[in-house]
This record gives C-alpha cells, sequence and structure tokens, in this order.
C-alpha cells in the first residue's frame, strides 16, 4: 500500500511538473501576419506601363482579369520602368522620373523608397532582383547600377559600360539566375551579355553572345526548363538559348505582327508559357516554349497594355 | 490567467484523492488562454494570442475508482488576436465548431484526444479589409489534473491542436499548418449516475 501511494505521488509530482511547462508553453507568439487572411497569398500578375494615358502598375489575376490599379506615377511624371520583388507586402519599382528605387504596399497602395542615390539619375530601363545576393540590379543608360534591400549602393557602378568582353549599348532587359547570373538584354547592341554577379564586390563578364545581328534583344529569362528564352523587338520574335547562352538563338515564335510586334517584356506563368508583352499591338500575348499561341485572343489587352516597362508575378508562395 | 492556474494546482494537486470523485455522466465548461501560430507559405509566421471557451459533456465507458475512460462531445469557440496588430492593421479571427473524442482519466490524471470541425472567419481591418471563411479539421491531445470536490471538480489542462488551413479559403497556393497552445480552467459536474440512468432521469 504504501509502494502504491508513493507511485501516487510520483506521478503527481512529475504531472504538475509537465503542467508547469505546458503552462509556459500557452504564451502568445509573435510573428507577421497571416497572408490568406489579407489575401497576399493569392498569385497576381503586375506589370508596370509607360502610356501616354498614364504610367501605371497594374494587378491582374492569373486569368489576365484586372484586379487594382496600384500605382499612378503619371500626375509627377514618373515612368514605373522596372518591377521586382520586395517582400510579401511590397513590390519594388524602379522608378524614371525622380529617379529611385521605391516600394509599393499591396496592403494600402503607399509608395516608399528602398533606394535613392545621386548617381542613379540616367534613364532607367529594367530591374532585376538577385535573391542570393539579396541585391536590386538596375539598368542606367550604358551602366548596371546595384543597391542592397536597405538601399546601399554597390560599385560606382556595380557595372561600367565595359566590363571584359561585355559591353553595355542601350541595355533594356535584365533578369538574375538561381545561380547569380546576371542576364542582360543588350538592346541596340544585339547582344545578350551574361555576368557573374556573385562577388558583391565586383562582377565579371561570362559572355557576350553577338548572334542576334540586328535584332535588338529587349527582354531575357530563364525559364524553369533552364532555357533561355529573349524577345527580340525589331523583329518581333521570341528565342531560346540553351543555359550557358551559348549558341545560335533558336526561333521559339517567328514574326507574326499581328500578334506580337515590338515585344518588350517576357515572363513565365506557373504553368510554364510565356507572356510576352507586345507594344505595338497593345496587349500582352502568351505562347508555349513550342511556339504554339495559347487561347484564341490577346491574354490581356486594354487601356493600360500599350507598352509595357516590365512584369512580375508575385505571391503564390 | 498561467500565473492563477499555477497556484492552483499547486494548492489543490495533493489535497483530494481520486475516490472522492463522483463520476457517470458529467457536463463541464472550460476556459482557455494561449497561443497559437499560422505558417504562411514562405515560412513566416503570424502569431496569435488566443481566449476561448469550451462546453463538453462525457459518458463513461468504463469506469473505476482510479480509472475511467469516456466519451466526449461538446463545442469549442477560439478568439484570435494577432500580436503583430497595430493601429493601421489589425487581424483576427473567431472560430467555432463541435467535436467528439476519447478521455482517459488515471488517478487523478487525464488525456483526451478529440476531433474538432472549427468553422472560421477570419477578420483583416485596417488599410486593407478582408473578410476569410474556411472550414478547419483540428486534431486536438489535451492533457490535465482533475481535482474532486465531490460532484463539482476543478481541472486544468494543456491543448494542442494541429490541422491545416485549406487553400480553398485563403487563395494560398497551399494548405498551410495551423496550430495552438491553450491552457485550460474547467469545471466539471458529474451526475454519478450511468448513462441509462442518467436517460432515466431524462425520461
Amino acid at each position: 500500500m504504501d509502494r502504491y501511494k508513493s507511485l501516487r505521488l510520483f506521478i503527481s509530482i512529475v504531472s504538475v511538473y509537465a503542467m508547469l511547462m505546458f503552462i509556459i508553453a500557452c504564451s502568445a507568439p509573435s510573428g507577421e501576419f497571416f497572408y490568406g487572411a489579407l489575401g497576399l497569398g493569392t498569385p497576381r500578375l503586375v506589370i508596370a506601363t509607360q502610356n501616354a494615358t498614364g504610367n501605371n502598375i497594374v494587378l491582374y489575376d492569373l486569368d489576365g482579369k484586372l484586379v487594382d490599379v496600384l500605382w499612378d506615377g503619371s500626375a509627377v511624371a514618373d515612368v514605373p520602368k522596372g518591377l521586382a520583388p520586395f517582400d510579401a507586402f511590397n513590390v519594388a519599382v524602379l522608378v524614371d522620373g525622380v529617379d529611385r528605387i521605391a516600394k509599393v504596399s499591396l496592403v494600402d497602395r503607399t509608395v516608399g523608397v528602398v533606394a535613392s542615390d545621386a548617381n542613379l539619375t540616367g534613364t532607367l530601363y529594367q530591374m532585376a532582383f538577385d535573391k542570393a545576393g539579396e541585391r536590386y540590379f538596375a539598368i542606367e543608360g550604358n551602366t548596371i547600377e546595384a543597391f542592397t534591400k536597405t538601399g546601399t549602393r554597390v560599385g560606382v557602378p556595380y557595372i561600367g559600360t565595359t566590363l571584359g568582353a561585355c559591353t553595355l549599348s542601350t541595355p533594356r532587359g535584365a533578369f538574375v539566375t538561381a545561380d547569380q547570373r546576371l542576364l542582360v538584354a543588350n538592346g541596340v547592341g544585339n547582344r545578350l551579355l551574361i555576368y557573374n554577379v556573385s562577388n558583391p564586390a565586383a562582377a565579371t563578364c561570362i559572355s557576350a553572345n553577338a548572334g542576334f545581328t540586328t535584332t535588338q534583344p529587349f527582354a531575357v529569362i530563364q525559364h524553369s526548363d533552364g532555357n533561355l528564352y529573349l524577345a527580340t523587338n525589331a523583329n518581333h520574335q521570341i528565342v531560346s538559348l540553351p543555359a550557358d547562352g551559348v549558341g545560335t538563338p533558336a526561333v521559339v515564335w517567328a514574326a507574326n505582327i499581328a500578334v506580337i510586334r515590338n515585344p518588350t517584356a517576357l515572363i513565365e506563368m506557373p504553368d510554364g508559357t510565356l507572356l510576352v508583352a507586345s507594344d505595338q499591338t497593345n496587349s500582352i500575348e502568351r505562347i508555349t516554349t513550342s511556339g504554339t499561341y495559347v487561347g484564341s485572343t490577346s491574354f490581356i489587352k486594354d487601356v493600360f497594355t500599350g507598352t509595357v516597362t516590365q512584369m512580375l508575378l508575385i505571391g503564390g508562395e | 490567467m498561467r500565473a492563477l492556474l499555477l497556484s492552483l494546482i499547486l494548492l489543490f494537486g495533493f489535497t483530494a484523492s481520486a475516490s472522492e470523485m463522483v463520476g457517470g455522466v458529467s457536463a463541464e465548461v472550460g476556459f482557455g488562454s494561449g497561443g497559437a501560430t499560422i505558417k504562411n507559405p514562405d515560412g513566416t509566421k503570424a502569431g496569435y494570442k488566443v481566449l476561448s471557451v469550451e462546453g463538453r459533456g462525457s459518458l463513461p465507458v468504463f469506469e473505476s475508482e482510479d480509472l475511467a475512460l469516456s466519451l466526449t462531445g461538446g463545442l469549442r469557440y477560439l478568439d484570435l488576436d494577432n500580436t503583430a496588430n497595430t493601429g493601421d492593421q489589425s487581424e483576427m479571427a473567431s472560430m467555432i465548431g463541435p467535436n467528439a473524442g476519447l478521455r482517459l482519466r488515471a488517478f487523478k490524471f487525464f488525456v483526451a484526444y478529440e476531433y474538432n470541425v472549427m468553422l472560421a472567419r477570419h477578420y483583416s481591418v485596417g488599410l486593407n479589409s478582408k473578410t476569410t471563411q474556411y472550414s478547419l479539421p483540428l486534431m486536438n491531445l489535451e492533457a490535465g489534473l482533475l481535482i474532486p470536490f465531490k460532484q463539482l471538480s476543478v481541472s486544468f489542462s494543456y491543448s494542442q491542436a494541429k490541422g491545416n488551413v485549406p487553400k480553398s479559403g485563403t487563395g494560398l497556393s497551399k494548405d498551410v499548418p495551423y496550430n495552438d497552445q491553450i491552457c485550460w480552467l474547467q469545471f466539471t459536474y458529474s451526475t454519478g449516475a450511468s448513462f441509462f440512468t442518467f436517460l432515466d432521469y431524462l425520461f
């Protein structure tokens, strides 16, 4: 009987100790907002536009339906030239006008500043974000400026006009791969330039593909299939290269100016199809990587899709 | 709340014997406080302060002085308040739903396993206002100490519930995990009657 009481006492002591630990575990944890409750997790297409009727950042769903106008820069002649991810609550925007990298809130549409530097003064084009190095690369004239997420300028600039075999000449499009290669669609320079940007102190030129003759690549991405896809503005094509960017570009979409004319921006959708911003048709078209047109009409064609400077997918993590 | 629970445990934990338990069909009301988290798809977590209340009925399947096994069923309500709330943006949720499960008592200690189906309503208020509704199935595990005073018992327990917030209710690309940890103060009234005797009382 004494042993039985001792057992009960032992169990009681252990249980009270366990209860004490449990009570400590009942504290309320700190954290963020739940994206699902704020509607931030829903995948969206963001486009930046430069139109005579307005310079806007516009939000669409993945079916191409207009969701909201995030930002209107018309009043102060601010042109959103580049888009990049910032965090779940904001989108980073490269603004030409009062030159800066801004962030636009997806929660309340307010505009803040990520980076503003006296050296960011030239004509700006697309922007790319290096997720591994947490840096933004902004095309400025014939140079590329780099900024950290906290707005610190990296380099003077990070990539000058000439670096090894790479010479920037009216570059338009930029994209950073997962292995920290910066792909630059060199516009009128008619080249694909590839830089190694893994070293925060200095970039190096990996290659300069001159196989574009006079076709003027304006946009470049690396697709999830590994290949690089480029939109060539002068001859209205979409072409591809292997992952290393070397070789002769293969035509994915042959010129059909009734559908795609002077493409300016490219992006891969979650299902692997490509969206192509077509300047002269004032539309965004959808094609597969084998060059098949998706749907029977433009993916998006509205008052905002006159000149799309860059596209970005957000949400859906 | 936690200090109160701890004090009560230390005061009463050893003062009553299991033989003072009346047993039989019982009804219980509980009040709880704790925390909850929902994991965002990018790995960040939303944290919540939780206040809760529940009612529960218990039908004994087997009962002796030191051991009892019961079927339980009841209703639980949770009020969640995001700890990141500011004056500009707030997020809160309310969840209510039935539960059913099993409870095993040994001496004055018990463990329970319950299945809850919570109907959740999430409110985002402020600069970004939105209401989200979804159904949240939860597996709930509870352990506690029961202090009997004849027909009335006081118990202190800790519960941990886990489930997944469905993507269909949030627009996210995937289900995201939810869990809560709640400390409970519960009051149980035991009729002393078996299920069938209890039915006789009623009808």
